[in-house]
């Protein structure tokens, strides 16, 4: 599948010799969404300045659209950047913002018209082109901000923390346009601190800390490793005591258990473990009211190798 | 570059502040103030609509170093300037076209009210030498507005650089005689005047309106000149609306 971005060893120092990204290497294919994640001050902005071409890498080299001489652009005619701030002229009709960003990029005016329309369609707000985004809601706002930067059919859409501040439904919408793009062929890169909105629909997932790649790969790959061991919450009632939960602990393929307000937690290799546990609380006397598999979301696996340290 | 002009242009007239000042002021300021002071100038040599005509263009000109921060970094567009700058239009074209735009403006409005006020014989610009008030115009104007722009892509706030641009403009403008002649208050006083910009330009129109003196007419557009060149070259170097983006 063709290669829309590859990054190697992209490396950026500061003045004050802090090196806010260190031999940055990973590869986007296209229709691929990318989660691209990091607490504050990972270096994730650095690098987003950088794919976008407002800031030079001090070392390394990305390689755009499959194309090793790309000119800058070229580049920037299909790059999409969707910025965190609401970057519209709030005195100006939907559809005159859009088109304005849009011309920039050199879309024909025959095609203009068309592209304006699908890229409001898109985000929701073609019934509403021609009002002025002031009288819009903070949601609307952020769609119309989304449509600023596809109208002009990028081929890779860099969203950064595209949803802050904005209600359920709004935010709904924009992850669904997100998809769409992604089926209509852009390719996606998406910074949030909302882990469930990237396991909701990338598919490739990256966490950086402190200029470094921490983990990357197929959101799938990601989510199993760290969910190789099978956790269990075994809600039980009746009277018992302490040395049952000895007897659960000490028996083969259970790494740990704890018991805590009356739900028993149990980490095992394999889930035929389940089953002799079960026959023990049964056979000591208990009741179980109910069984739950539990799996270490996106969001316990970023603050696992983040750690939950505050950031500035 | 078109696009772009034609946004700032837009953004410009939309700015009701900088429209007003543009539109509004400069007629107002001149009849008024050539009406309140007419009792302390002799009417046959100098009337006080000819001394405050000149004197108030000047100024008003000056002031325009507000209009490239409004039109670079104003609330209102600041962030969606900032979105221009990922589209394949270079660094160059945005800020040119800033210039270009708050140049333009202002230029056509005074001078249309110069040659207004000339031709209805209001204010004496130069009866039928006009134009050479109009050519000096052009570059204090060019001078004024590029210096507010490389103000305040240094200072990198556009509300900052607007108080203190116009705390400069109206100090300069006291000690060079803008608002009642500078000699009132001593020789001294109106010595160091005379190394002011605005002094220089004020008694330049003067020499060239009354003296037909034309002696000081071209060090005073090279002085400007090069200053806006300086000026341009400070843009240059420090127009990154993208570190302007986040606050």
């Amino acid at each position: 599948m063709e290669q829309i971005l590859k990054v190697q060893g992209l490396t950026k120092i500061y003045g004050n010799g802090r090196k806010a990204i260190d031999n940055l290497s990973f590869s986007v294919r296209k229709g691929e969404i990318l989660g691209f994640l990091g607490p504050n001050g990972a270096g994730k902005s650095t690098t987003i300045n950088i794919l976008s071409t407002l800031l030079n890498a001090d070392e390394g080299k990305i390689v755009y659209f499959d194309s090793p001489n790309e000119k800058i652009k070229q580049i920037k005619k299909n790059l999409g950047i969707v910025p965190q701030e609401l970057a519209i002229y709030e005195d100006m009709s939907a559809f005159k913002n859009v088109e304005f960003f849009a011309s920039l990029y050199g879309v024909a005016k025959k095609e203009l018209i068309e592209n304006i329309n699908m890229a409001l369609e898109s985000v929701g707000l073609l019934d509403r082109k021609d009002d002025l985004p002031s009288s819009f809601s903070g949601g609307m706002k952020r769609r119309l901000n989304i449509a600023c930067a596809i109208a002009h059919n990028p081929k890779l859409i860099i969203f950064d923390e595209p949803t802050v501040g904005i209600d359920p439904q709004s935010r709904n919408h924009i992850l669904d346009s997100i998809l769409k793009l992604r089926d209509r062929g852009a390719t996606v890169i998406y910074t949030t601190h909302y882990m469930e909105e990237v396991q909701a629909i990338c598919d490739q997932v990256l966490i950086m800390d402190a200029g470094n790649i921490l983990i990357e790969g197929p959101m799938n790959d990601v989510l199993s490793k760290f969910n190789q061991e099978l956790k269990y919450e075994i809600m039980i009632a009746g009277s018992h005591s302490e040395a049952i939960f000895t007897e659960i602990s000490n028996l083969s393929g259970i790494i740990e258990a704890k018991f805590e307000n009356e739900i028993l937690f149990i980490s095992i290799t394999d889930a035929l473990e389940l089953g002799t546990i079960l026959v023990l609380l049964i056979d000591k006397g208990l009741t179980i009211l109910d069984v739950r598999k539990k799996e270490s979301s996106l969001e316990e696996i970023f603050l696992s190798l983040t750690g939950k340290d505050l950031r500035d | 570059m078109k696009t772009i002009m034609k946004q700032d242009f837009l953004n410009l007239f939309k700015n009701k502040p900088i429209m007003m000042y543009l539109v509004v002021y400069p007629p107002l300021l001149i009849l008024v103030t050539g009406f309140v002071f007419q009792n302390l100038f002799d009417q046959n040599i100098l009337s006080s609509y000819d001394y405050y005509g000149v004197t108030m263009l000047v100024f008003l000109t000056t002031a325009t170093v507000i209009i490239l921060p409004e039109l670079m970094f104003g609330s209102h567009v600041k962030y969606a300037n900032f979105r221009i700058i990922y589209s394949p239009v270079s660094r160059e074209k945005m800020y040119l076209s800033k210039i270009i735009v708050a140049f333009i403006v202002p230029y056509i409005l005074l001078s249309t009210y110069v040659l207004i006020f000339n031709y209805f014989g209001i204010v004496n610009y130069g009866g039928n030498q006009v134009l050479n008030l109009i050519f000096i115009e052009f570059f204090l104007l060019l001078f004024s507005i590029t210096f507010g722009g490389a103000f305040c892509v240094l200072v990198k706030n556009e509300d900052l650089s607007t108080k203190v641009l116009n705390l400069v403009v109206n100090i300069l403008a006291a000690i060079s005689g803008v608002f009642f002649p500078i000699y009132i208050l001593g020789k001294n006083i109106a010595k160091i005047s005379e190394y002011s910009p605005i002094s220089m330009v004020i008694n330049t129109i003067y020499e060239v309106i009354y003296d037909n003196n034309f002696s000081s007419f071209i060090p005073t557009i090279v002085v400007l000149v090069g200053f806006s060149a300086l000026f341009i070259l400070l843009i240059h170097i420090n127009y990154h609306p993208e570190k302007y983006g986040k606050e």
